[in-house]
């Protein structure tokens, strides 16, 4: 039990350490994210992927604040996850197949029909 | 006190400066009414827009140029619009967008978020949403109120496990329960009621202080707790969880929604429990914790037509316990005293709305046959009860000329036929229960008001009138003002709701006649919300006094050999008073602070004299950290208990106890979660601190004696606890 904890706690800590150590990156990439159901969608992608130390949309702007470990993942490899997702990112075009399998309040223009 | 008035004027001054407007945005859909996340708010005429937070929330600066149009839209509802003139500055607006369908109020009621105290609502609403619900792991209903300041969870005895809340220091049975609307755990439910919900089927918890709504009965005196269950058509498609701790307990969850066609949704739920190692951490012969089992099973529908939507299911339970001395005792001495409970029930519920022509019009009837049984038998003393109940409900839901107006009415009928058995004692009655109610809630700018009465007519004890108040004003964008009055009344059952006083070898003496128990609870809060160093927080202050006009006493000053059931004959009262602070220091880091002093008195034994078993004080801090790529999350509750008065006892000697305050501890819980895709892992520790009462059973080596007693339980009975879980969860497939 407390040594469970310990392992918990000293790999929080190595991670902390580790981000230090290494390259890291924080940049905001343009999505064509439109709506909270995107921003579940993108988030849980890039969170769950190595390399990644977060990722967060802003609703408002439309903008992805990535941070990452240079060394594991390059930004091109990103927009490249977030096209495939079904977005934009910057200048490279969502992929139209993964745009097709969006829920509707995904799809561009979304949030501005009714 | 004074410092913290002062810090909340500052706070008042500090924050009317711009010309803003500020609120919440709603989506009804299905029944349900949540807040929508990126929803647009435009002006029309400065062309400015801003896009609704997580909560929903919106704040917009006003342009020069006013009045102007307000338009609020979003993905699949009904784009709306007010207009803004300059006196609506700095006001909080609650705008509900609709979907096409329009429904009636009495089947909506589900929300997310974690926790939060609703500002728009003229009622006192703390809101437990499912983020906040995961923080507590296991098991059941009770553990659910352990990051709560408001509600507190209490052992009742040593050796059945039971488990009773309180809110301002009074006892669980002057709360209503309701699941969703119904009211749920009482007569025959009242003590062991909690573990028969599982905690894994609650969506979310509204804590209601002071008396509820007067829609759902006349049985919230101190407060009123509802919980939403998961619906069939908006939730997960497979959800399972697997829980093992320490202490010998193991946990299985499941529940699955599904849509059967297009208008017709279902759902499953199925909890199985076992609490199967034996465990005597103070080595006084007796289990901690009393082993057994626990089933739960669920099944419930969801019906939406063009005209009409309708909710139904069915639930059962059944649990059986064992406690009291260890197995070793068995064939040691001339007695084994043993603690065996064996509850159950059936319950079935349906739901039905219907629209009118009229829009904002609309039917709601609620229709509940409940059927349940429990039998306790503590060492040589038996209980054995029984419990059939049928409630029906229908309200009429209504606008006066525009949504600002909105009145209820309706009319209800209960019909409890409860049986009671203890000893030699018996109490069985027959209640019907008709009543009618009504209800006007009208929204203003700043102030908004539920008015309400209820009239019922009990065949025992004739009629009971209820008036309830609630007012709710906004005096700047960041601060609200709440004022709360009403009745509240209830039959009392002396031996259900005291079971636990059956762990002890004090002969009951029973109460001439049982009257209802009527109280007024009048009281208020304020709360302000601030900005500090950028991030945001808020502070809530509020304060109850609840007064009794008759109550069942529970004396046990009277005597140390007995425990009188007494009319109230005096006073009882309960002052609370309550501090909370919530502060969001991070992106990734909450902190909430709570403070609770709580004064209840009444006159036991001729003297005017504080209630046993009850702390003045308690604090409680919560601690939750998050990582941004919300992998990680750390959660830690620590409560302080004050001291509390203890009951007089005989020791085994048979000389009376002299030490009767309580010592004062602390209550340490962490847990851990890692996040992963579709799975959860948690891992968590209870009484960290490893703090425990060290005799909680008086005379434990001789349960048949006099002088035996295990109903003086003020702390934890074991120590420190760890557990580890599982959850996995697929998500419901979203509309294309």
């Amino acid at each position: 039990m407390k040594n469970l904890l310990l392992i918990a706690m000293l790999s929080l800590i190595a991670g902390v350490t580790n981000a230090q150590t290494s390259k890291v990156s924080t940049v905001k990439i343009k999505t064509s994210a439109e709506c909270n159901s995107c921003k579940v969608r993108l988030e849980d992608k890039l969170n769950y992927t190595s390399g990644v130390k977060y990722a967060e949309l802003n609703l408002e702007d439309k903008n992805l604040t990535v941070k990452f470990n240079t060394k594991k993942i390059t930004l091109a490899a990103i927009r490249k996850i977030i096209a495939e997702t079904g977005y934009d990112a910057d200048d490279v075009k969502a992929i139209p197949e993964s745009v097709k399998n969006l829920p509707a309040c995904c799809q561009p223009g979304g949030m501005d029909r009714d | 006190m004074k410092t913290l008035i002062s810090c909340l004027l500052a706070l008042i001054c500090m924050s009317s400066v711009q010309a803003q407007i500020k609120g919440v945005v709603f989506g009804s859909n299905n029944a349900i009414k949540s807040k929508i996340y990126g929803a647009k708010v435009k002006l029309l005429g400065a062309n400015r827009g801003v896009i609704t937070s997580e909560e929903g929330t919106f704040e917009i600066i006003l342009p020069k140029e006013l009045p102007d149009t307000l338009v609020f839209s979003a993905r699949g509802f009904a784009p709306d619009s007010i207009v803004v003139t300059k006196k609506d500055r700095f006001i909080s607006l609650e705008v509900v967008l609709y979907s096409d369908q329009l429904l009636p109020e009495v089947v909506a009621s589900y929300k997310k978020g974690t926790h939060t105290i609703s500002r728009l609502k003229t009622l006192h609403v703390e809101e437990i949403g499912a983020g906040e619900l995961r923080k507590a792991a296991c098991c059941n209903l009770s553990e659910s109120f352990e990051t709560n300041a408001s509600v507190d969870v209490n052992v009742t005895d040593a050796v059945s496990g039971a488990k009773k809340i309180q809110m301002m220091g009074l006892d669980g049975v002057y709360t209503q329960i309701q699941l969703e609307n119904i009211p749920y755990l009482r007569g025959l439910e009242s003590s062991y009621g909690l573990n028969s919900l599982p905690g894994t089927w609650i969506n979310s918890m509204q804590i209601t202080k002071g008396t509820g709504n007067v829609v759902n009965g006349y049985e919230s005196m101190a407060g009123l707790i509802n919980i939403e269950v998961k619906k069939p058509h908006n939730m997960n498609r497979v959800f399972v969880n697997a829980f093992g701790s320490a202490m010998g307990r193991a946990e299985l969850n499941f529940d699955t929604g599904f849509k059967l066609n297009d208008k017709w949704s279902s759902a499953w739920f199925v909890h199985g429990s076992s609490h199967f190692v034996e465990m005597d951490f103070n080595k006084d012969k007796f289990r901690d914790m009393p082993n057994g089992t626990n089933v739960a099973l669920m099944n419930r529908y969801h019906y939406q037509g063009k005209k009409m939507e309708g909710q139904f299911g069915l639930n059962v339970y059944q649990e059986n316990k064992v406690g009291g001395q260890t197995d070793e005792m068995q064939n040691v001495g001339p007695k084994f005293y043993r603690v065996n409970v064996d509850s159950r029930h059936a319950d079935i519920f349906a739901k039905t709305g219907f629209f009118m022509k009229k829009p904002h019009h609309s039917i709601g009837i609620v229709y509940n046959a409940k059927y349940q049984q429990t039998n306790a038998a503590f060492g040589d003393r038996k209980f054995v009860g029984e419990e059939k109940r049928g409630y029906i409900n229908a309200i009429y839901d209504g606008i006066l000329g525009n949504t600002d107006h909105k009145f209820k009415v309706g009319l209800s009928g209960v019909y409890s036929d409860i049986q009671q058995q203890m000893d030699s004692l018996n109490d069985d009655r027959v209640e019907l229960v008709p009543g009618a109610f009504a209800e006007y809630s009208f929204v203003g700018m700043r102030l908004s008001s539920v008015l309400g009465a209820r009239v019922d007519y009990h065949n025992l004890f004739g009629v009971q009138f209820s008036p309830r108040v609630h007012l709710k004003y906004t005096l700047t964008e960041y601060t609200d003002l709440r004022f709360t009055v009403g009745k509240g009344w209830r039959v009392p059952n002396y031996m259900i709701d005291n079971i636990s006083l059956l762990a002890n070898s004090k002969k009951w003496i029973a109460p001439d006649t049982v009257t209802p128990e009527i109280s007024w609870n009048i009281g208020g809060s304020v709360m302000q919300e601030f900005k500090f160093l950028k991030r945001k927080g808020n502070i809530t202050i509020d304060y109850y006094y609840t007064m009794f006009e008759n109550q069942m006493l529970v004396d046990r000053d009277v005597s140390s050999s007995q425990i009188v059931f007494n009319r109230l004959d005096g006073r009882s009262f309960s002052n609370s008073f309550q501090a909370e602070l919530a502060y969001t220091v991070s992106k990734t880091i909450d902190l909430r602070f709570a403070y609770k002093y709580l004064d209840v008195r009444a006159t036991y034994n001729g003297k005017l004299q504080q209630q046993v078993l009850l702390p003045k004080h308690r604090g409680f801090f919560n601690f939750a950290y998050k990582t941004r790529n919300k992998r990680w999350e750390f959660d830690l509750t620590t409560s302080v208990y004050g001291s509390s008065r203890l009951p007089q006892v005989l020791l085994e000697d048979g000389t009376a106890s002299t030490e009767n305050r309580s010592e004062i501890y602390p209550i340490v819980n962490a847990q851990i979660t890692y996040n992963y895709k579709k799975w959860e892992f948690y891992l968590g520790g209870e009484n960290l601190g490893n703090y425990r009462q060290n005799n909680p059973i008086i005379n434990a080596e001789n349960p048949f004696e006099n002088t035996f007693d295990a109903t003086r339980v003020w702390a934890p009975i074991y120590g420190i606890n760890g557990y580890l879980g599982v959850r996995f969860t697929l998500k419901k497939l979203e509309e294309k």
